[in-house]
């Protein structure tokens, strides 16, 4: 998932031969580990929790429960979803951890940025506009709803490979995708973004 | 097809899941049906926003810098110094309390219920009538029990504070585990040299080096 650069067993032979070394503690391939997902992997998180410093708290937390348990890596996964896997444990006991102090983690309770209804002809205002509205109504989704839609169409992981990242069946997952597409449907309809306005803008 | 029909579809046409079959029908239904296609191409932007709109956010530029840090300080390689502490380090901790409560009347309950100020002095001060072996070393009231009570009562503080910067330095973690460990060999080694047991070294596996850091070393000497 994820990374999908050149041909796919040389890919997962290299990442073997790195993973292999930063099991003997070399600090180039830790190095080469980090720098090869630290970006992919922040995106995520932060997408998740919404703040810089708690994310990058999340994905440091992360890397250093991997790199403790390389042991363990089976080479069947890819680091990626392996280490993705690892931040979402993370990020869901940080967001508990959070819940457990303030009451309330889930965006649902913030108020959506944008109500406004695109105009005519999308400039590049009308644009950015929707764009707000879409991310206020993604960071209104359950936390495995939003992790699913994120997964799916930011890092463009399969079902399955979303399934291994969150630790639950493929049914399940698919399950929060749609119920987390019904719900942003809803979301935009209520701040008044409608598909036909998009057709007439878009298509013109 | 039916808008109900289609409907159904649109999940599985969404997730890339549909056959080519059903998405040409589902196509054709779209062109001749506004709903529909309206109700798609809501999702297929909100989508396509998801997919490619740049983040607001970046990783900090020292982030690999700063983790790096934390993983292999200087010179010791990172899987030794996790595996020590977790293997090692935690295990012989254990083992330090136990000696300790078996050398000098250290309570667990007295700790968890002192504050942070009071666990030393817990640990060192045994209490009166309390008969640990660390009680019975030397005669009481003799200079030798006192000279004694002394000495164990430092090694005790130096390993309880050696444990406390242990717990709360993450840089030097096994550094400090080794040293408490050693200092704990020592003074079981002392306890036995001072007390009954005329056996002596038979506890310590190791040699215990030259204590690298002077200001600690000559309390070690008198062992
Ligand atoms: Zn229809």
């Amino acid at each position: 998932m994820i990374d999908n650069s050149s041909p796919r067993s040389r890919d997962r032979e290299a990442e073997r031969q790195l993973i292999l070394r930063a099991r003997d503690g070399e600090p180039a391939a830790l190095r080469a580990l980090i720098d090869g997902h630290k970006d992919r992997l922040y995106a995520f998180i932060w997408r998740m929790v919404r703040h810089h410093h708690d994310a990058e708290e999340i994905c440091q937390e992360t890397f250093l429960k991997a790199f403790a348990s390389l042991d363990s890596f089976s080479d069947q996964y890819r680091f990626s979803t392996w280490l993705f896997t690892i931040g979402y444990r993370v990020c869901l006991n940080s967001l508990r951890r959070k819940k457990a102090l303030t009451g309330d983690v889930e965006f649902a309770t913030l108020p959506i940025e944008s109500n406004e209804t695109p105009t005519a002809t999308l400039e590049s205002e009308d644009a950015n506009r929707l764009k707000r509205s879409v991310w206020s109504a993604v960071e209104r989704l359950s936390t495995p709803q939003r992790a699913s839609v994120v997964l799916f169409y930011r890092h463009e992981c399969s079902c399955h490979e979303i399934a291994e990242v969150l630790e639950l069946p493929v049914a399940t997952v698919k399950s929060h995708l749609h119920r987390g597409r019904a719900r942003l449907r809803l979301l935009l309809e209520d701040a008044g973004i409608s598909g036909e306005q998009l057709v007439r803008n878009f298509a013109g | 097809m039916h808008c109900d029909h289609a409907r159904q579809l649109f999940d599985a046409y969404l997730d890339g899941e549909l056959s080519a079959g059903l998405a040409t029908e589902l196509g054709a239904h779209r062109l001749n049906c506004e709903q529909c296609r309206h109700e798609l191409a809501l999702m297929e932007v909100a989508g396509h926003i998801i997919a490619s709109d740049p983040d607001a956010s970046a990783i900090s530029d020292d982030f690999t810098e700063r983790l790096l840090a934390c993983v292999s300080p200087a010179s010791t390689p990172w899987k030794r110094r996790v595996g020590f502490v977790l293997y090692v380090g935690v295990p012989l901790a254990a083992a330090a309390v136990v000696a300790l409560a078996f050398l000098g009347g250290f309570d667990p309950k007295a700790q968890r219920v002192a504050g942070q100020k009071d666990i030393a002095t817990t640990m060192m001060v045994p209490e009166n009538g309390d008969d640990t072996p660390a009680n019975r070393i030397g005669a009481p009231g003799t200079d030798e029990s006192r000279r004694g009570k002394g000495a164990q009562t430092q090694r005790r503080q130096r390993i309880e504070e050696n444990w406390e910067a242990m717990r709360q330095s993450g840089d030097s973690l096994q550094k400090n585990v080794e040293l408490t460990i050693l200092q704990l060999l020592e003074l079981l080694n002392g306890a036995r040299e001072d007390g009954t047991d005329s056996g002596g070294n038979s506890l310590s596996p190791v040699k215990p080096p030259t204590n690298p850091d002077p200001a600690k070393g000559d309390d070690l000497e008198d062992l």
